[in-house]
């Protein structure tokens, strides 16, 4: 369960979150929607330790993540929290089972469920494919698998279906909702209307306030 | 490190880019490198395969032994050295500039073969053979005095860029008697003024010709370190989004800046090793009459391009600590 209560995110004299309290529960999916520039990928940071708030406090699973180190917080992001992106971001050099392994190696996996999340995502021939040869929406649900490698109890999406047709963002939406289904927070950025019957839960940001 | 490997395997085509830049640079540093050292052993390499001594000489003689006319006994502990320059005509009408070099016969600042010279014999470097079309058995004659001299055998040794011809200390007076005169250029020995340096750096047209390559060499080491080091930041600052995706998900930097620091590490090795060969092809191809030597200073100005490429590579690393994933990731503070 993530909790936030009353963070505020300022850069200098500008105030990007104003009081954002939010509670979102595992096995939910929940999606923030706004338009630009109302600080969704900002709330979305911060939530991944990627940012700290400037003020108010956030919890994950009770746990205070004011205090953390940044080697603390990288530690956390790394166990229990798996990121998708906008792009795909994959490493250019690796192979789609090796942009898996890279994490889990990482993680100090010794069983590599690598291929094994590979075939359950449709890319159990594209395993030993470079990210140059997969389509946009194979280089999509791999960042996804990669996300999901480490079983990260939080999974933050920011407009994951963004560079993707319907069918394959639809496709990645369902995805995404059967790791909810299994117990995990999902927590999502999309401009996609289409998709939010998917979630348990809409949140709209406007000039960094919360309604729902 | 595996990251680092990996990428060198699969990325080859860019890491040959950056490598085959990085030998260019560091192959001109050899050749200029070479050239002036070349140029510098090629203009008093007579001195260079002496064993260590010091010279006396005529006090305004700055130096320079063909400048120097002494006509003292030569003092306890040295001997007597005769040098000059000379116009050589072979029996075909071939004229040649050269330097005479005399010393008593088994002086052990001579030769070893010119041990066995006799009167009227002189050893020659290779190349007076070659530019003067003489060969070993034919007799020389000096321009000015009409003496001749048998070559009967070679010696390397050149000096101001002209072969050497090695004689003994009596045909050295011999000869200088045709014309009147009897001195020495110098006293050798283990006492005197000025060391093999000094006379070295004292031959005509030494210094000028070596500050001239020293500038090049300067020059070229400092705008080849700016280049590098310039090309070598570049390709990591144009990484620093990939490091910033590996750091969101939670990579440690320390992996990342270890996968960096060997592929530069090994790129920059690759370079000096495919430069140096290269360099080493170039020397056996070149002409014989273009001097061209491979010495240790080659090496240390080859050492500083590569290490200013290392900093140059690993200088933005410590940008890695303050890579934001915020700011390479889509959509960020939207």
């Amino acid at each position: 369960m993530i909790e936030l209560t009353d963070i505020t995110k300022r850069y200098g004299e500008t105030e990007i979150l104003s009081g954002i309290s939010l509670t979102a529960k595992a096995g939910e999916m929940t999606a923030l929607v706004g338009p630009s520039g109302s600080g969704k990928s900002t709330l979305l940071q911060v939530i991944g330790l990627l940012q700290r708030q400037t003020s108010g406090s956030f919890r994950i699973d009770g746990r205070d993540t004011g205090d953390l180190s940044e080697e603390e917080r990288r530690k956390l992001r790394l166990a229990s929290i798996g990121f998708i992106f906008q792009e795909a971001h994959l490493v250019p050099f690796l192979t789609a089972k090796e942009q898996l392994m890279l994490v889990e190696r990482e993680h100090g996996v010794r069983e590599s469920r690598a291929e094994r999340l590979l075939e359950q995502f449709g890319l159990a021939g594209r395993a030993d494919h470079l990210p140059a040869t997969l389509s946009g929406g194979q280089r999509q649900r791999v960042a996804i698998a990669r996300a999901l490698v480490n079983e990260p109890r939080l999974i933050l999406a920011d407009e994951p279906t963004a560079s993707l047709d319907y069918a394959n963002g639809r496709s990645v939406m369902e995805m995404l909702r059967s790791e909810a289904d299994t117990g995990k927070n999902v927590l999502l950025i999309t401009h996609d209307e289409r998709m939010l019957d998917l979630c348990d839960s809409v949140f709209r940001l406007e000039d960094g306030r919360l309604r729902k | 490190m595996r990251l680092g490997w990996l990428e060198l395997r699969r990325s080859k085509k860019r890491f040959m880019m950056i490598g085959g830049v990085t030998t260019l640079i560091l192959l001109l540093v050899w050749m200029i490198s070479g050239l002036a050292d070349g140029l510098a052993y090629d203009n008093g390499s007579v001195y260079r395969l002496m064993p260590d001594a010091r010279f006396t000489l005529e006090a305004d003689a700055k130096g320079d032994v063909t400048r120097s006319f002494l006509t003292d006994d030569a003092p306890a502990g040295t001997e007597k050295l005769g040098a000059q320059m000379v116009t050589l005509e072979t029996r075909d009408g071939t004229k040649t500039d050269a330097a005479v070099f005399a010393l008593a016969g088994g002086s052990r600042y001579a030769p070893k073969e010119a041990a066995r010279l006799r009167k009227g014999e002189v050893l020659v470097d290779t190349s007076l053979l070659a530019e003067g079309g003489a060969k070993v058995g034919d007799a020389v004659t000096d321009f000015r005095t009409k003496q001749e001299f048998r070559i009967t055998g070679t010696t390397p040794g050149r000096y101001s860029h002209a072969p050497v011809l090695w004689m003994t200390w009596e045909t050295w007076q011999d000869w200088q008697e045709t014309i009147g005169v009897s001195y020495a250029s110098a006293f050798i020995g283990e006492s005197g003024k000025y060391s093999l340096r000094d006379v070295i750096e004292s031959v005509p047209g030494y210094s000028a010709e070596q500050s001239s390559f020293q500038m090049m060499r300067l020059f070229l080491v400092l705008i080849g370190a700016l280049l590098l080091s310039a090309f070598f930041y570049l390709t990591t600052m144009e990484k620093l989004p990939q490091l910033g995706i590996l750091k969101a998900i939670g990579l440690q930097n320390r992996r990342m800046g270890e996968a960096l620091l060997l592929q530069v590490v090994f790129v920059a090795a690759a370079a000096a090793v495919c430069s140096f060969a290269l360099a080493l092809v170039l020397k056996n191809i070149l002409p014989a009459d273009i001097p061209f030597r491979l010495e240790a200073g080659g090496f240390l100005y080859a050492g500083i391009l590569l290490a200013s490429a290392l900093i140059g590579a690993l200088f933005p690393l410590r940008l890695l600590g303050r890579v934001e994933p915020a700011d390479v990731i889509g959509g960020v503070r939207g």
